[in-house]
C-alpha cells in the first residue's frame, strides 16, 4: 500500500511539481491512520506499522518542504511523530490537527498571492490543501479561480472571493470543533477531545489575523488563555464559544445570507421528520433516521453560526442557538419534545429573515422543481395517478411564479412554451397535464419530463446569464409595451368611438384615470399582501387573471355591439351617454383590463429588480410606458384625420379584436388555473407571436370562444346589411 | 491483519486497472451500467432461488394442511434445511444488491428501487416510503409494507418478526430453540420472495433503459456517500457492538456499507474522474485518494470484526466520525467539480 502510494508520488511527482498537494494529502491521510491505529491493543505489528507510516510522511514532507518555504508546519510534524511514536494517542491526535491547520495555513497565503499575481493555475494547485463548506455547499471560490483563468474576474477580485470563503469554512469548521469538543469530553471520549482540541488551536491560529481585526487583540488573547485552560478543563471551551459567538469573519452578500437562510430552515425541519421515523418510546426505531436526524440538527446549528452574527434581531439569533442545543439535548436522550422545538425554530427562522425564505424563491425553485418532476414519475411509477396529479401541481407551483417571473422579461416565448409543458402541451407533444390524465406510459411520462428539465436548464442559463444596463432597459420597456398595449388600445379606441359618436371624451377622463389608479392600487395591495399578509396559490392567481380577463371582456362586447348596433341598446346607450351614467361603466372596464395585467406586472417587475440596478428598470418602465400611450395617442389623433364613418369602422374592428384577445387570455387563465378542461388542436398554428400578441392558443375551449364571441359581434352587423338588401331586392 | 493490507492495495491497483480501461466519461458511464446490469442479473438469479426455496417450503406446510407443529413433527429437517437455504440465498441475494446500491440508489430514475427492494420504509413511516403493494398467493394485499430485504424478508427468515413466527423450532439439532430458531408464515415469504423477483427484474428493465450521463453519475456520488455515516450509527446500535437498540441485522452494516461505497467509488471513478482529471488533476486525485482512504477505512473495520476483534465505545465512535468526515470532503470536492462543469446535481 504504501508503495503504491510512494508511487503515485513518483508518478505524479513531475507533473505536479508546482504545488505539493500530493504531500499534503499524503501527511493528512497517513496522520488519521496513525490516530486509528493508536486505538488498537499495543503490539509489535501495531508499532512497526506506525513507524513505517511516520516514514512515508516524513519522506513527503522533506519533498515537499521547500515549496511550503518557512512556517511551524515542521515543528507540527515533529511534535505528531514523537507523539505517536510514544503511543501517546491523544497527543497525536491533537497534533495531526495542528499539523494540518498549519499546512492549510501556509497554503492559503501561498494561493492568495497567486491570486493577486494572477497565476491561476498556482492557486488552484494550492487550493487543493484546503477544508470545505461541509453544510454550506460553497463554491464561489472554485468558480473565482475559474473565472480568473478564462479573463472574467480580475486578481483583486478573485483574491477577495477566495479569501473569503476560506474565512467562512474555517470559522465554521471552529464552531463544529467546538461543539464537537464538547461532546466529546461529555462523552469521555479523551482521544477525540484531544482532536477537537489541536483542531481548535489549529483553526484559532488560521483566523488569528482576522480574529484580531474583528474581535480585538484583547479578546484573541483570552481565546488563548482558555484554550491553554482546556488542557485540564473541558469547561474553557465554553468561553471560547462565548468570545465567538458575535463573530464573523466576514459579511455575507444578501444573497449568501437569503441561500444559508433556507438551508438552515431546510435542515431544521428536516430534523423533525428524520427523528419522528427514528425514535419510539424512547428506543431508537431506526437507527439511519436517528443519525440523520442528528446530522441535520448538526448542520443546521453549523449555518446558523455562518448566519447569527449578522442577524438583526439578536434575541432571535440567541434563542435560535438555545433552541437548536435543546433539540440537541432532547434528542441524545431519545426523548419526546422536538416537534415544537423544532415548530418554534422554524417561526423564528422565518421572522427573522422574512417571507421569502419560506416560500422559496428561484433559488429554491430551480432546486426543487427537478425533484418534484423526479417525484412525480415515482408516484406515478407506483400507479398512484391521483399523488402524481398533486406533484404535477407542486412542480408547477415552483416553475409559476417563481422561476416564469424571472423568465417572462427575458424569453417571453420560452416562458409560454415551457407553461404549456405542465398542462396540456400541444396535439404532438402532450403535457404532462395531460399525460397523467391519461396515465401514460412511463417512457412517454420519463421524456416529457426531461424535455421539461432540458428547458429548465436552457430557462436557467437565459435566466442566470448577468443583464446589462442596456439590457435592462429594453427588457423593462417591453414587460410595459407588452403588458400595458392592450389596455391603452381598448380605452384609447373606445373613446375614440365615443368621440365619433358625437359625445365629449371630456366626460370620461376622469373615469378612466379613476379606473386605472384603482387598478394599479389594486394590484400593488394585491402584490402586498400576498407578499406580507396572506399567500396566493399559483392557481388563484392565474384563476384572478383568467376571471378578470372574461368580465373584461363581456364589458367590452357588449360596449362594441352597443357602439355598432342601430337599435336596441345602442340608443339606450347613446340616451345614458348623453346623461352621463356610462362613466361608471367606463371606469370599470379601465379598471379591469388594468388590473387584469396589474398584478403579474409588478411581479415582473419585482423579478427584473432582483437581476438588475433600479435606474435601468424605472429607464424602461417610462420608455415602454411611453411607447403604449404613444400607440394610443396616435389611434385617437388620427380619428381627427379620417372621415368619420371609416374611423368608426376601425375602431369598431379593433375593440372585436381585443374583445376576442381578451376571452382567449381569459380561458386560457381559467384552464391554467385547473378549472376548465383544455384540448390541444393540431390544425390550429402554434406560434409564440400569436400566442403572445393576440391570445390564439392552438387549444379548442379558447378557440372555440373566440370564435363564439366573433360570430356574437359579427352577427348583427350582417344582419343589419341583409335587411339593408332584402328591400332592395324586393 | 497482512491480508487485510494486501486486500486494500489490491483493491486499488484494481481500481487503478480498471480506471485506466475507461479513458473517457462515455466509457466510465457504460461501464458502470454493464458493472450494474451484470450484478442486477445475479440479484434476479439469487432471488428466483429463494423464491423457488420459498416455495417448496411452503408446499410442506401445505401437504400438512397448514399446520406447523404437523409439518415440523413429520418433515423437521427437510423445513430446517428450507430455511437454512431462504438465509442463504438472502444473503446472496443481498450482497449483490449492496454491490449495486449505491448507484442504483443515486439515479433519479432507478431511486425507487432501492426504496421497494432495500431501504424504503413502510406506509405508515413519513418519508422514504417505498412506494408498491405486495401480493400474497391467498390473495392477501400488503399496502405499502415497507422495503422487500429489510423490512420483510430479513426480520421473517432470522424470526425477528414476531407477528408471523408460527412455530418454535430446534432448527440446529442441538435440543434447544435459540433466538431465531423458528418456522415462520410460508404465504408472506412467497409472496416476498416473488416480489423480489418482480422488482429486481423491474429494476433490471429500468437500468437496461437508463441513459447514462454526467448528471445522473455526480448525482449519484454527491446523494450515496455520505450516507456511510448513517450506516456507522447503525453498525454502532446493531448486535454486533452490543448497541443499545438491538437493531437486528443478519449480517454487518460494513457489508452493506462496503457494497455502497464501492459502488460510489466506482461512479466516481469510471464516469466523473475521466471529467474532473480533464482540467483539475490534482482534485481528482485528491478525491481518489479519498475514496481510497474512505474504502480502507471501512475494508480494515470490517475485517478487524470479522477476526472477532472488539470495539470501545469511543474507537467506535471515532471510526464512524471518520468515515463521515471523509466522505463528507469527498463530497464537497465533488461540489466543486460539479460547480466548475455546470453539473445539474438533482437533490
Amino acid at each position: 500500500m504504501r508503495l503504491l502510494v510512494l508511487l503515485l508520488c513518483l508518478i505524479a511527482g513531475p507533473a505536479l511539481a508546482d504545488t505539493p498537494w500530493s504531500a499534503a494529502e499524503t501527511l493528512r491521510s497517513e496522520a488519521g491512520r496513525i490516530e486509528r491505529l493508536l486505538y488498537r491493543q499495543t503490539t509489535p505489528e501495531r508499532e512497526a506499522e506506525i513507524a513505517t507510516r511516520l516514514g512515508t510522511m516524513r519522506a513527503a514532507w522533506d519533498g515537499a518542504a521547500a515549496a511550503f518555504g518557512p512556517g511551524d508546519a515542521a515543528q507540527a510534524l515533529a511534535d505528531h511523530a514523537a507523539a505517536a511514536a510514544a503511543g501517546d494517542a491523544p497527543e497525536a491526535a491533537r497534533q495531526r490537527q495542528l499539523l494540518w491547520a498549519r499546512l492549510m495555513a501556509t497554503s492559503r497565503d501561498h494561493a492568495l498571492a497567486a491570486l493577486a499575481a494572477g497565476d491561476a493555475a498556482a492557486a488552484s494547485g494550492w487550493l487543493n490543501i484546503r477544508d470545505y463548506a461541509r453544510a454550506s455547499g460553497d463554491t464561489a471560490a472554485v468558480l473565482a479561480v475559474k473565472a480568473l483563468s478564462e479573463g472574467q474576474l480580475d486578481p483583486a477580485a478573485a483574491r477577495d472571493a477566495v479569501e473569503a470563503e476560506l474565512l467562512t469554512v474555517a470559522a465554521s469548521e471552529l464552531r463544529l470543533a467546538l461543539t464537537r469538543a464538547a461532546e466529546d469530553a461529555a462523552g469521555d471520549r479523551w482521544v477525540q477531545y484531544a482532536g477537537d482540541r489541536g483542531r481548535i488551536e489549529g483553526l484559532v491560529a488560521y483566523l488569528r489575523g482576522n480574529l484580531t481585526e474583528r474581535l480585538g487583540p484583547e479578546a484573541v488573547a483570552a481565546i488563548d488563555a482558555d484554550l491553554a485552560r482546556a488542557a485540564d478543563d473541558p469547561a474553557a471551551l465554553d468561553a471560547v464559544a462565548a468570545q465567538l459567538s458575535g463573530y464573523a469573519p466576514v459579511a455575507l452578500s444578501p444573497e449568501e445570507q437569503l441561500r444559508r437562510a433556507r438551508l438552515l430552515r431546510r435542515f431544521t425541519a428536516l430534523v423533525w421528520v428524520e427523528y419522528k421515523d427514528g425514535v419510539r418510546d424512547g428506543e431508537i426505531s431506526q437507527p439511519i433516521e436517528y443519525h440523520e436526524a442528528r446530522l441535520f440538527r448538526d448542520r443546521a446549528a453549523l449555518i446558523l453560526g455562518d448566519l447569527a452574527p449578522g442577524m438583526a434581531d439578536r434575541a432571535a439569533a440567541e434563542r435560535l442557538a438555545a433552541l437548536l442545543a435543546e433539540t440537541k439535548a432532547v434528542m441524545d436522550a431519545k426523548a419526546d419534545g422536538v416537534e415544537p422545538l423544532v415548530n418554534e425554530a422554524l417561526a423564528l427562522i422565518d421572522g427573522a429573515f422574512g417571507a421569502e425564505v419560506a416560500a422559496g424563491g428561484y433559488a429554491a425553485a430551480v432546486d426543487a422543481l427537478p425533484a418534484a418532476l423526479d417525484e412525480l414519475a415515482l408516484v406515478a411509477g407506483s400507479g398512484d395517478w391521483a399523488e402524481a396529479e398533486l406533484k404535477r401541481l407542486e412542480a408547477y407551483s415552483w416553475f409559476d411564479p417563481d422561476i416564469e417571473q424571472r423568465l417572462v422579461p427575458r424569453a417571453p416565448s420560452m416562458a409560454l412554451r415551457l407553461e404549456a409543458r405542465f398542462w396540456e402541451g400541444t396535439a404532438a407533444r402532450p403535457g404532462l397535464g395531460r399525460l397523467v390524465a391519461d396515465h401514460a406510459a412511463p417512457d412517454a411520462l420519463a421524456a416529457e419530463i426531461a424535455g421539461i428539465k432540458a428547458d429548465l436548464t436552457e430557462a436557467r442559463a437565459k435566466i442566470e446569464t448577468p443583464l446589462s444596463a442596456t439590457g435592462a432597459v429594453l427588457q423593462s420597456s417591453a414587460i410595459l409595451f407588452r403588458e400595458g398595449l392592450e389596455a391603452v388600445l381598448i380605452l384609447a379606441a373606445l373613446m375614440a368611438a365615443l368621440r365619433a359618436e358625437g359625445a365629449d371624451p371630456a366626460r370620461y377622463r376622469r373615469a378612466i384615470g379613476g379606473g386605472v389608479a384603482l387598478a394599479l392600487a389594486a394590484s400593488f395591495a394585491l402584490w402586498a399582501g400576498a407578499r406580507w399578509l396572506f399567500s396566493i396559490s399559483t392557481l388563484a392567481r392565474e384563476a384572478i387573471e383568467g376571471g378578470t380577463a372574461l368580465v373584461a371582456a363581456v364589458v367590452l362586447v357588449w360596449m362594441v355591439l352597443g357602439l355598432n348596433a342601430g337599435g336596441g341598446h345602442v340608443a339606450r346607450l347613446r340616451q345614458r351617454l348623453a346623461a352621463g351614467l356610462t362613466a361608471g361603466t367606463v371606469a370599470m372596464l379601465a379598471f379591469l383590463v388594468v388590473f387584469r395585467e396589474g398584478f403579474e406586472t409588478v411581479l415582473f417587475y419585482e423579478a427584473l429588480l432582483v437581476d438588475a440596478a433600479p435606474l435601468p428598470v424605472l429607464g424602461g418602465l417610462v420608455l415602454g410606458g411611453g411607447a403604449a400611450l404613444a400607440a394610443g395617442w396616435a389611434l385617437l389623433a388620427s380619428g381627427r384625420r379620417l372621415p368619420l364613418g371609416v374611423f368608426f369602422r376601425v375602431t369598431s374592428v379593433l375593440l372585436a379584436v381585443l374583445a376576442v384577445m381578451l376571452v382567449g387570455a381569459g380561458i386560457r387563465g381559467l384552464q391554467t388555473a385547473a378549472l376548465i378542461s383544455a384540448t390541444p388542436v393540431s390544425w390550429f398554428p402554434d406560434r409564440d407571436w400569436l400566442q403572445l400578441w393576440f391570445g390564439l392558443f392552438p387549444v379548442a375551449e379558447p378557440l372555440a370562444a373566440q370564435a363564439a364571441v366573433l360570430v356574437i359581434l359579427i352577427l348583427p352587423v350582417l344582419g343589419r346589411r341583409l335587411r339593408a338588401a332584402v328591400p332592395l331586392r324586393g | 491483519m497482512q491480508a487485510i493490507r494486501t486486500m486494500t492495495a489490491l483493491a486499488a491497483l484494481f481500481a487503478l486497472g480498471s480506471a485506466a480501461q475507461a479513458a473517457t466519461e462515455a466509457e466510465g458511464l457504460a461501464e458502470v451500467k454493464a458493472f450494474t446490469l451484470e450484478h442486477n442479473a445475479a440479484l434476479i438469479a439469487e432471488a428466483q432461488k429463494m423464491q423457488a426455496t420459498a416455495e417448496g417450503y411452503a408446499a410442506i406446510i401445505d401437504a400438512h394442511g397448514g399446520d406447523y407443529a404437523k409439518a415440523w413433527e413429520a418433515e423437521g429437517p427437510k423445513l430446517a434445511t428450507a430455511v437454512k437455504d431462504l438465509r442463504a440465498h438472502w444473503l446472496a441475494a443481498s450482497n449483490q444488491y449492496e454491490t449495486i446500491e449505491g448507484i442504483v440508489a443515486g439515479i433519479p430514475s432507478t431511486a425507487k428501487y432501492d426504496l421497494i427492494l432495500d431501504a424504503g420504509n413502510p406506509g405508515t413511516e413519513a418519508e422514504d416510503v417505498a412506494e408498491y403493494d405486495l401480493t400474497l398467493p391467498d390473495g392477501t394485499v400488503l399496502e405499502r409494507p415497507g422495503s422487500l430485504f429489510h423490512s420483510i424478508t430479513e426480520p421473517l427468515f432470522w424470526g425477528t418478526d414476531e407477528a408471523h413466527v408460527k412455530q418454535a423450532a430446534d432448527l440446529d439439532g442441538d435440543g434447544q430453540t435459540g433466538r431465531g430458531e423458528v418456522l415462520f408464515d410460508a404465504n408472506l415469504a412467497v409472496g416476498a420472495a416473488r416480489g423480489m423477483v418482480e422488482w429486481a427484474t423491474a429494476l433490471e428493465t429500468d437500468m437496461k433503459a437508463w441513459e447514462p450521463n454526467r448528471d445522473d453519475a455526480f448525482t449519484a456520488v454527491v446523494t450515496m456517500t455520505p450516507t456511510v455515516g448513517d450506516y456507522f450509527g447503525e453498525w454502532k446500535e446493531s448486535q454486533f457492538l452490543g448497541g443499545d437498540s438491538a437493531a437486528f441485522v443478519a449480517q454487518s452494516r460494513l457489508v452493506d456499507v462496503t457494497g455502497i461505497m464501492s459502488g460510489c467509488e466506482r461512479m466516481y471513478r469510471s464516469a466523473i474522474s475521466p471529467v474532473v482529471a480533464a482540467d483539475d488533476p490534482a482534485l481528482d486525485s485528491s478525491i481518489s485518494g479519498g475514496f481510497e482512504e474512505l474504502l480502507a477505512l471501512i475494508a480494515d473495520t470490517r475485517g478487524r470484526e470479522e477476526q472477532g476483534d472488539t470495539f470501545s465505545p469511543e474507537e467506535a465512535d471515532a471510526l464512524g466520525a471518520e468515515a463521515q468526515d471523509l466522505a463528507e470532503r469527498i463530497v464537497a470536492q465533488v461540489l466543486q467539480a460539479a460547480a466548475k462543469h455546470g453539473v445539474d446535481i438533482k437533490s
